[in-house]
């Protein structure tokens, strides 16, 4: 037991014990159950059809591809896809419920028994158990006018398609729940079945949350509701997790409840309710017989699945020799990994991933663009880099040819020919420079014998004098030599 | 003009297809005849204008040599299908004034096949009832009295409207729904011909669910052959409602030939039980030794479970029907109730489903909610579901040995408004036959039999294999050649004009 | 067997129908009779029997494409409603 992960109190270690439910919304164009549209932002009750106002006597029909988008997600995550699986309803009532109940799976899910491997800051990787993940439809929107008596509903959200994706009890710190959020979102990208969105709500979290003294048993659990960023994840866990500590030493005991994490207050609250414990009465959806999906067609998505984010770290690592944070930093994002992979085909992979890692990064950053947005192909970043491999032009050269490329899209050969940038690599040429510049300080070539670093000063000067264009390297080398350093 | 609504639905085409008659003369017909039926309140609404404009239609296309299997034939339709732009609430004041903006899968059929509309038809509220009672159009009544008796008598539920319009001769025929009888007992109790099809034979979609996985369209008519005219298009897939099956849909009239001298008909020796009427199990034999005669070869079988069938069939059916009723709220359409000052959404809903629906439904719901209640599940819903598996199996192994069942309809016949309104269990029982048939998913039609000693009607049910409505409807017919039924209610709800 | 009066009232509250006292008690009646009624099936032997589970058929054959139909026009989706403002349906304020 890693003491790194507990917290002191008074009476001795606490340890956190994490499990999520992350709601995923599944990339499809039509929702989970009828035809109408899952476009985000437009105005109200414009993207409902009758199923989902729940018109008297409208029935579900059920979006072929967002079982495939689940199961796609199942085989990522290493799962077990079960033959049959069951749409249950959960009966509750609530204004942007209009069914009275959300077709959800319970006792039958899509997927059973998968796993993810997660990095957390700081520590080795680790594996978290994933218990299942079902198809679901998500409610709509209600929305209170300020101190007014009424609330306005729009449907629009109503049954769009979400993957509801639950965890085992496998994490021991907000850093870990943090983690695993990060790598499923990445997963999930990779296998194109969720946009990751958290502020648009195409992803939020609910923690479960206990303590217990380090390796014993597992104390009671409090559910921190719809988390929508990773920031928030981790303060809400670690409020909560200070305050059930606080009231185990007090000696008091925790009661089990759901909770809502205030963003403003950094705290977390008990949620009001004035009912009865929820009884959801869960049963098969008589309008929906069972889901039974064939062997082949199952075969037929694994076949097609992408390289995923954990192969493809330990791939850049064995193929290009990458360091591992180099191999993280390029896999977090998939456009970017395969533009690594175009640019360093053919050439020095660690020039190229320092390159991209460094340079482009940090001028995505500054810039607040993604790389598709950007004017750097990997077409033009493959001709700098030859550039800078066949000593044609200096790195600093580069990189200010870097910043026209980034700012303008220019053609790094062309910006060398215009601006007759291209390195003088002429030892011949060269050493008519250094003579130059010998010659004209016999003071400084005196003091040079006294400190030798003076080399420096000499470089210098012949580089103003061809206007950064001779090869450092050589020019170095050269006065070395004539100054018998 | 009262000539023409006394033919059948296939007499009424040959005379369309003829020029005997055309399609608004038939329909002006029929819209008369259900204005003057006013008494026995079998429409909640007529749609005379809809019926014209569309018998109108009809004719110009008969003229032309063309259309459908249905073309000109006005036709009844029970207020549980949703008509497009046309009210349909159910018989529930929480849905009154409802207007859907689509059209029922059965119903797009039919009006696809040249009928038209000739109105909405009574019925018990969501389809709950015996009796055709406890809807907001109030009470059906039966067109047939008893010998020397002038009691206002139910027309069955809850597709009571529908069959007094048929037997009535309001309209040439009906579509009902079936969740546990509602077609066959309100047929058996007004002498007509009442099917339910295979569940999945037809489409649910647009029909206002009771129970989802028992509910199924049905039609009333005056013949066996109308009765498999209108089932041949009813029936079909339709891939809005995923629990409709993809299978061909045979030319059931054309295979109508009443010939049965291959077949077995069992006869469930559980027919017999406390509580079944001298009069019920006398006239179920009788149906038996008709079938002999007809060449069919009958057999006793036995389906053990069959007593169990309706406490299974209630707890399902309550399950679902609690959940399907969840969705009248009073926020996207329907009555709402009023709240008062710092009342919220919850009050809301509290005060609308309970002004909104009737006691029945009401009970049903609590029920429904209770079995599905935490604690309670195993015990009665999973319990229910099992003995439905049992229920099934009997018939499995039923139709191992025959190929047509035969019981009683109901255990009575037409029993006077008002006198079920009172108990709890009691009306329960009368669906000892039917119930089973749902549990199933198999198809099953009553065909009237004979009159009793009190001059009303009574009928048989025949059961057939899932999907196999084709040997049933000529079992049927069969039938219904030997019992040579054609009694008629005299009109007494004819006002002298 | 009877249930209980607190019984019923929760029933109705996860029901979402409002009863007053004299409710209460009646349909505590009529439901006391139906689960009486019911309880028969106690005596029904089903330790082998797996629970039915469906008419048969796989929701996979009937499911549709990912294939977006028109929505209906918001007016037409509100043509029905009690109460609207602004392309919202409206209810009374909702307390969490």
């Amino acid at each position: 037991m890693s003491t790194e992960t507990c917290l002191q109190g008074e009476s001795g270690q606490w340890e956190m014990v994490i499990g999520l439910e992350v709601h995923a919304q599944i990339r499809s164009a039509a929702k989970l159950f009828s035809g109408a549209p899952t476009d985000f932002g437009e105005s109200p009750n414009s993207q409902v059809s009758y199923v989902d106002a729940a018109m008297p006597g409208m029935l579900p029909v059920l979006n072929r591809y967002c079982v495939e988008q689940g199961v796609r997600a199942g085989l990522g995550l290493r799962g077990q896809i079960n033959p049959v699986s069951v749409f249950e309803r959960k009966n509750y009532f609530y204004p942007d419920l209009p069914q009275g109940y959300q077709i959800s799976q319970y006792q039958c899910p899509l997927v059973s028994n998968g796993e993810i491997t997660i990095r957390p800051e700081g520590s080795p990787p680790m594996r978290v158990g994933v218990e299942r993940l079902h198809l679901e439809q998500d409610a709509g929107k209600s929305m209170h006018e300020g101190s007014g008596s009424t609330s306005l509903v729009d449907l629009n959200r109503c049954g769009i398609a979400l993957m509801e994706i639950v965890s085992h009890p496998d994490m021991r710190s907000a850093a870990q729940a943090q983690a695993y959020v990060r790598e499923l979102r990445l997963l999930l990208r990779y296998l194109d079945v969720c946009d990751g969105n958290m502020e648009e709500g195409s992803l939020r979290a609910d923690v479960n949350l206990s303590m217990r003294r380090p390796g014993g048993e597992f104390g009671t659990r409090c559910e921190i509701k719809n988390l929508n960023s990773i920031r928030f994840i981790g303060q809400a866990i670690e409020y909560e997790a200070a305050r059930q500590v606080a009231l185990l030493e007090a000696g008091e005991t925790i009661r089990q409840e759901t909770r809502l994490f205030d963003i403003h207050a950094g705290e977390t609250r008990s949620m009001r309710s004035k009912e009865d414990a929820q009884d959801y009465r869960y049963f098969p959806d008589p309008d929906l017989p069972p889901l039974r999906l064939s062997k082949e067609w199952v075969d037929a998505i694994a076949a097609g699945l992408p390289e995923l984010p954990e192969e493809k770290r330990g791939r850049l690592i064995r193929q290009y020799g990458l360091e591992a944070y180099d191999a993280d930093v390029l896999v977090a994002k998939r456009s970017n990994v395969d533009f690594f992979e175009k640019v360093a085909e053919g050439r020095d992979a660690k020039l190229v991933a320092n390159w991209v890692t460094g340079e482009l990064f940090a001028a995505l950053n500054k810039s607040r663009t993604s790389l598709e947005q950007s004017r750097i192909t990997p077409q033009g970043m493959g001709a700098l880099l030859d550039l800078i491999i066949a000593d044609e032009i200096s790195g600093r050269i580069a990189k200010e040819i870097f910043v026209m490329m980034f700012e303008t899209g220019a053609n790094p050969e062309e910006v060398v020919e215009e601006n007759r940038w291209r390195q003088i690599n002429d030892v011949q040429v060269l050493e008519r420079f250094v003579d130059e510049v010998l010659d004209a300080n016999p003071d400084k070539v005196e003091q040079s014998r006294k400190k030798p670093k003076l080399i420096g000063w000499f470089v210098a000067q012949v580089m103003k004098s061809t206007e950064n264009r001779a090869n450092p390297r050589y020019v170095h080398e050269l006065f070395k030599k004539k100054l018998n350093l | 003009m009262t000539e023409l609504v006394g033919w059948s639905l296939h007499r009424a085409r040959e005379a369309l297809q003829a020029r005997e008659v055309s399609a608004v003369e038939l329909a002006q017909a029929y819209i008369q005849a259900a204005e003057d039926g006013a008494a026995l309140n079998a429409f909640v609404a007529l749609t005379p204008e809809r019926a014209l404009d569309m018998a109108a239609g009809s004719d110009r296309r008969l003229a032309n040599g063309e259309g459908g299997v249905l073309e000109g034939i006005p036709l009844g339709v029970k207020d549980m299908f949703c008509t497009r732009d046309i009210v349909t609430s159910a018989g529930s004041r929480i849905l009154d004034g409802f207007v859907p903006p689509y059209e029922s899968g059965v119903t797009e059929n039919l009006w696809k096949a040249g009928a038209n509309l000739l109105g909405k038809l009574n019925c018990d509220e969501f389809a709950m009832g015996w009796s055709t009672e406890t809807g907001i159009g109030g009470p059906t009544v039966n067109p047939w009295r008893g010998r020397g008796d002038t009691r206002r008598l139910s027309a069955g539920g809850s597709s009571g409207g529908s069959a007094a319009a048929v037997a009535a001769r309001l309209t040439p025929a009906a579509l009902g729904t079936d969740t546990g009888g509602s077609v066959r007992q309100p047929a058996a109790l007004t002498g007509t011909v009442g099917l339910k099809p295979s569940y999945g034979r037809c489409s649910r979609f647009g029909i206002i669910a009771y129970a989802s996985s028992l509910d199924q369209a049905g039609v009333f008519s005056h013949t066996v052959r109308d009765a498999a005219i209108l089932l041949g298009v009813i029936a079909g897939h339709d891939p809005r409602d995923s629990t409709s099956v993809d299978c061909p849909v045979p030319d059931y009239e054309g295979r109508l030939q009443g010939d049965i001298s291959k077949l077995r008909v069992g006869v469930p020796r559980e027919c017999v039980a406390d509580g079944i009427p001298d009069e019920i199990i006398g006239l179920w034999r009788q149906a038996g030794d008709w079938l002999g005669e007809q060449g069919a070869s009958v057999v006793e079988v036995s389906l053990p479970h069959i007593p169990h069938a309706l406490p299974a069939y209630y707890i399902i059916a309550l399950a679902e029907a609690s959940s399907n009723l969840a969705r009248y709220d009073g926020v996207r359409y329907g009555q709402r109730a009023a709240t008062q000052a710092g009342e919220d959404v919850a009050d809301l809903y509290g005060r609308t489903r309970a002004s909104g629906f009737g006691t029945e439904v009401k009970r049903r719901i609590l029920t429904g909610t209770y079995v599905l209640s935490e604690g309670y599940f195993d015990a009665y819903y999973l319990k229910a579901q099992r003995v439905r598996a049992l229920v099934a199996q009997d018939f499995g192994s039923a139709f191992e040995k025959v190929d047509v069942l035969l019981t009683p309809t109901t255990p009575y016949a037409a029993f006077a408004l008002g006198e079920q309104r009172d108990d709890v269990i009691a009306p329960y029982l009368g669906d000892i036959f039917t119930v089973p048939v749902n549990l199933s998913g198999l198809p099953a039609i009553s065909v009237p039999a004979r009159l009793n000693a009190d001059g009303l009607p009574l009928g048989v049910q025949l059961i057939g294999r899932r999907f196999d409505e084709e040997i049933l409807l000529n079992t049927a017919l069969a039938f219904e050649t030997a019992a040579g039924f054609d009694a008629e209610p005299e009109p007494w709800w004819r006002t002298p004009s | 067997m009877t249930i209980s009066r607190e019984k019923v009232r929760q029933i109705s509250r996860l029901a979402r129908i409002s009863l007053d006292e004299d409710e209460l008690d009646s349909y505590r009646q009529d439901l006391s009779q139906i689960l009486d009624w019911v309880s028969q099936l106690e005596k029904v032997e089903t330790d082998s029997v797996a629970p039915f589970s469906d008419m048969g058929g796989n929701l996979f054959d009937c499911a549709r494409e990912d294939l977006v139909e028109p929505a209906p026009s918001r007016e037409s989706l509100l043509a029905n409603a009690p109460e609207q403002a602004d392309g919202f349906f409206t209810v009374p304020r909702i307390l969490e």
